[in-house]
């Protein structure tokens, strides 16, 4: 704690600032970048709003108060950041948020940078069908392992709430995944 | 006195073989099926090109220090125009303070000229009447200055510059 607060000093420092940036890049580009990708599913859009992400964080750094962890403050950008996107790209294209998302699933059948086999590529469907927040829930906890306090303070929901959504939504991916 | 949890047999309840041996068991089997659902794959299916995670680093810091670059510029340019801005307003309020106190010490202290060079500087909108108002003493007095001119240079400068001239 003292050593995070030490960080988030040095991060608030001019003179120290650059370089204290740099380290906190190279520590969670990959866990945020993770959190991205599963959200926005194409390589390209991940990458733009990592990038973003992390100006965002550099741009407001000097606001952060330290009220809840650093990690869960940048997580919390991040997926404001993502979601903000899909939206905007669902407008730009003119139809609705879910049929954006069976749009970028479909898509991962001719992504590169999907590898996944069948099995996967139908669990993306099922996540895809889910509501958002269910699907939040379900990436954090399932591929993430993130823990449920963490997740209270990035989605700034209680830990019973985000207990249900994700039962609800493993169930629902169950029942997809086994209806055949 | 330690309690005896054992199981009463006047209740009729019965239990199944072993249930308390294998609950444990069971309990976390419960356990991984809620972490690791059984239907579900564990691994996404995403990759990334290669050595990516090493190039967005540097995407990332190259974009900050253009953001920092960009934000000096700006600020050099705020601080120009700040520093005019600063100058036209410092500028406006001493006038407007030399205006107030002149104002303040009342009509009777203003000479002509000082009156003229405020209304010529813009900073006192009147007309010709207001001025009369104002310096009905002093006109009275260019009157008495005009009778000091002799009738015979009246007659001299009538005879140079022919006014009827002017009529033609």
């Amino acid at each position: 704690m003292v050593e995070e607060q030490l960080f988030i000093a040095a991060l608030q420092n001019k003179e120290t600032q650059n370089r204290a940036f740099q380290q906190l890049v190279s520590q969670y580009k990959e866990r945020l970048y993770w959190h991205i990708r599963r959200i926005v599913l194409n390589h390209d859009d991940a990458d733009d709003v990592l990038q973003n992400t992390f100006v965002k964080i550099y741009r407001n750094i000097h606001n952060f108060k330290g009220e809840s962890a650093l990690f869960s403050w940048m997580y919390r950008i991040a997926t404001n950041e993502s979601l903000t996107f899909l939206k905007q790209k669902a407008k730009m294209a003119n139809i609705t948020d879910e049929e954006l998302q069976n749009s970028l699933v479909q898509n991962l059948q001719a992504d590169s940078y999907f590898e996944g086999e069948e099995i996967q590529l139908k669990l993306q469907q099922a996540i895809a069908k889910l509501p958002e927040k269910q699907r939040l829930v379900f990436n954090m906890k399932y591929f993430e392992e993130l823990k449920y306090e963490e997740m209270s303070q990035i989605l700034d929901t209680s830990v019973g709430a985000l207990k249900s959504s994700y039962h609800h939504a493993v169930k629902k991916l169950e029942d997809y995944l086994t209806e055949d | 006195m330690k309690k005896d949890f054992s199981h009463s047999k006047k209740d009729g309840f019965q239990l199944p073989d072993n249930y308390f041996e294998k609950f444990e068991e069971n309990l976390m089997h419960t356990i991984t099926q809620i972490k690791q659902p059984a239907e579900l794959p564990k691994s996404s299916g995403f990759k990334v090109p290669d050595a990516y995670f090493e190039d967005v680093e540097i995407s990332i810091l190259a974009k900050i220090e253009t953001e920092n670059k960009a934000k000096f510029f700006t600020f050099q340019r705020i601080k120009k125009f700040a520093y005019s801005a600063a100058a036209i307003a410092v500028t406006a309020l001493i006038g407007v303070w030399v205006f107030n106190s002149r104002t303040i010490t009342s009509n009777q202290t203003l000479t002509a000229t000082e009156l003229e060079t405020i209304i010529e500087e813009g900073y006192l909108p009147v007309n010709s009447y207001d001025v009369g108002e104002v310096f009905s003493d002093e006109i009275s007095d260019i009157s008495i200055t005009s009778n000091m001119v002799s009738d015979e240079d009246i007659i001299d400068y009538l005879s140079i510059y022919d006014i009827t001239q002017d009529e033609n």
